[in-house]
């Protein structure tokens, strides 16, 4: 039995040629050490840099690719038709894509958002209508806790696609308010009332300088716009209390503010 | 009595401060306004307390002001190459803290008179700018205590006529001194060299008080302001690095 095995081989040799045999066995060996040595370098490269769920699979797949084509092109060197192995992985490969397309894109998204950096664990980010703190950032997801407190799972694609406002890196930011006046009212004189409550409010910034201005007057009334800078971190506080501030003080000055109106005309059945 | 001095009842920028024990171990600290109860603490009764002017950091709320944003009103026409000194004054918050002897002092309460509102206002864009406390520097001839006089040397390097509107005093370039029994303070003099036409250096002239009886403002009082961006030449919040005016003076 051992004799056969070894005419077989002998058999075999003298078919492929012993040099055919050595150049892919030399093949595989180059490419499991440069594979090896890539991926290291790779792996010590990306987790100074990126994060390990993204730096591990990375180096592998690094490794795994070299690999594979090191076996094909030694495969090639002995003679093996590899069209029919490449047609069939292709076909596989697309059915596998179709099938992993979701997984991928969120996969190439999550690295892109990584390099692309518009957000930070921690930051205050609104994506879409969604306002929250980002709480986690993965390979395939964002994790947002909205400030109702519920927590919003974003696949990385729909962040990668969507625009985000980050508010985490501002230091001033506009409050704005739209007053309705009733018709009639002395515009001037609210406008007035509005700039000394701004005035006198800590919280709203002197510089940029708030901006009341009236820029048109409706069926309702005579609409306000009103322009004021604060703290970014204290935002919510003044859009919360400054409105209600403005309010107060011109009721308390006479100025009335519109309820909604319509002018209904009843025709005598003469008319019609 | 006034800054320094330890007391038991003092009207202060419009409010009255009262410090009374209601029993053996229990002391409670009030500020008033008119008969209104606006604050109120307890506090250890071996504490003394007492009013000090602080920079003006602490208000309108804490660990939010940067720097003081001044406004000169008029500005200020320094010819090229020229040197000038202009007096003005910056605001000082009251701050009223608690000592025992020997140990560090703990801020009990700060405010700003009533006399005015403490603004902010922001130098720079909103993206990369400092919160500054906002103070309209006119012309004042009348000495008020929540006032520091401050003397501004203004160096225009430039070969150019400028006009100086806004000087912006980061935290750490700021000092306050008291005088102890006094409504006095005095805030250390700030050089301001214009290097062109929209930037200029501002840094601390001495930190020294202009005389043996003037006291140190309590340092605990101030935000430990680290450098924001290393790398960017203006950027420079931290002791060594000259703070620089880039979006124009």
């Amino acid at each position: 039995m051992v004799e056969g095995l070894i005419a077989r081989a002998l058999g075999l040799l003298e078919a492929y040629g012993i040099d055919r045999l050595f150049n892919a066995l030399f093949i595989m060996s180059f490419s499991l050490i440069v594979g090896y040595l890539l991926s290291r370098y790779i792996r010590l490269w990306a987790i100074a840099r990126l994060p390990a769920e993204i730096a591990m699979p990375l180096s592998r797949l690094v490794f795994l690719s070299i690999v594979v084509l090191g076996f094909l092109l030694a495969l090639s060197h002995l003679g093996v038709d590899l069209s029919v192995l490449l047609v069939a992985g292709g076909v596989a490969g697309l059915a596998l894509g179709f099938a992993a397309q979701t997984v991928v894109s969120n996969l190439l998204s999550g690295i892109f958002l990584y390099f692309d950096r518009p957000f930070k664990v921690g930051d205050a980010i609104a994506i879409g209508n969604n306002f929250g703190i980002v709480e986690d950032i993965t390979i395939f997801s964002t994790r947002i806790r909205l400030f109702d407190g519920r927590l919003l799972r974003v696949s990385n694609e729909e962040v990668f696609r969507s625009n985000i406002i980050n508010l985490a890196n501002i230091k001033a930011r506009r409050v704005e308010y739209q007053i309705t006046l009733a018709h009639g009212t002395d515009v001037t004189k609210a406008i007035g009332i509005i700039k000394r409550v701004l005035d006198q409010d800590p919280l709203v910034l002197a510089e940029p300088a708030p901006l009341i201005f009236s820029p048109q007057v409706t069926l309702d009334g005579i609409v306000v716009t009103v322009w004021a800078w604060t703290t970014a971190n204290l935002y919510f506080d003044v859009w919360t209390t400054l409105l209600t501030k403005i309010r107060e003080e011109l009721n308390r000055e006479g100025i009335k503010l519109a309820v909604p109106q319509r002018i209904v005309r009843i025709r005598e059945r003469e008319e019609l | 009595m006034v800054f320094g001095v330890p007391f038991e009842e003092l009207e202060a920028g419009g409010y009255v401060l009262r410090v009374r024990r209601v029993e053996e171990d229990v002391v409670f600290y009030s500020r008033l306004e008119g008969e209104k109860e606006v604050f109120k603490a307890s506090l250890d009764p071996l504490l003394s307390i007492y009013l000090v002017p602080v920079e003006p950091f602490l208000n309108p709320r804490k660990d939010l002001v940067e720097c003081v944003y001044l406004r000169l009103d008029p500005p200020i026409t320094v010819r090229a190459g020229g040197s000038f000194v202009h007096k003005t004054f910056v605001p000082v918050d009251y701050a009223v803290v608690a000592q025992r002897s020997g140990e560090d002092l703990r801020v009990v309460d700060s405010f700003v008179s009533r006399e005015m509102t403490p603004k902010m206002a922001l130098y720079g864009v909103p993206t990369n700018g400092y919160i500054c406390r906002f103070f309209h520097a006119g012309n004042f001839l009348e000495f008020k205590p929540h006032l520091a006089p401050i003397s501004i040397y203004i160096n225009n390097r430039t070969e150019r006529v400028v006009i100086v509107r806004n000087v912006v005093i980061p935290l750490q370039e700021l000092t306050v001194f008291y005088k102890p029994g006094t409504w006095v303070s005095y805030a250390a003099p700030i050089a301001m060299n214009i290097e062109s036409e929209t930037v200029a250096e501002i840094s601390r002239v001495t930190a020294e008080p202009p005389s043996a009886d003037f006291e140190r403002s309590p340092e605990l009082l101030r935000r430990s302001v680290d450098i924001v961006e290393l790398g960017r030449d203006f950027i420079g919040l931290k002791e060594l690095v000259k703070f620089r005016m880039v979006w124009g003076y």
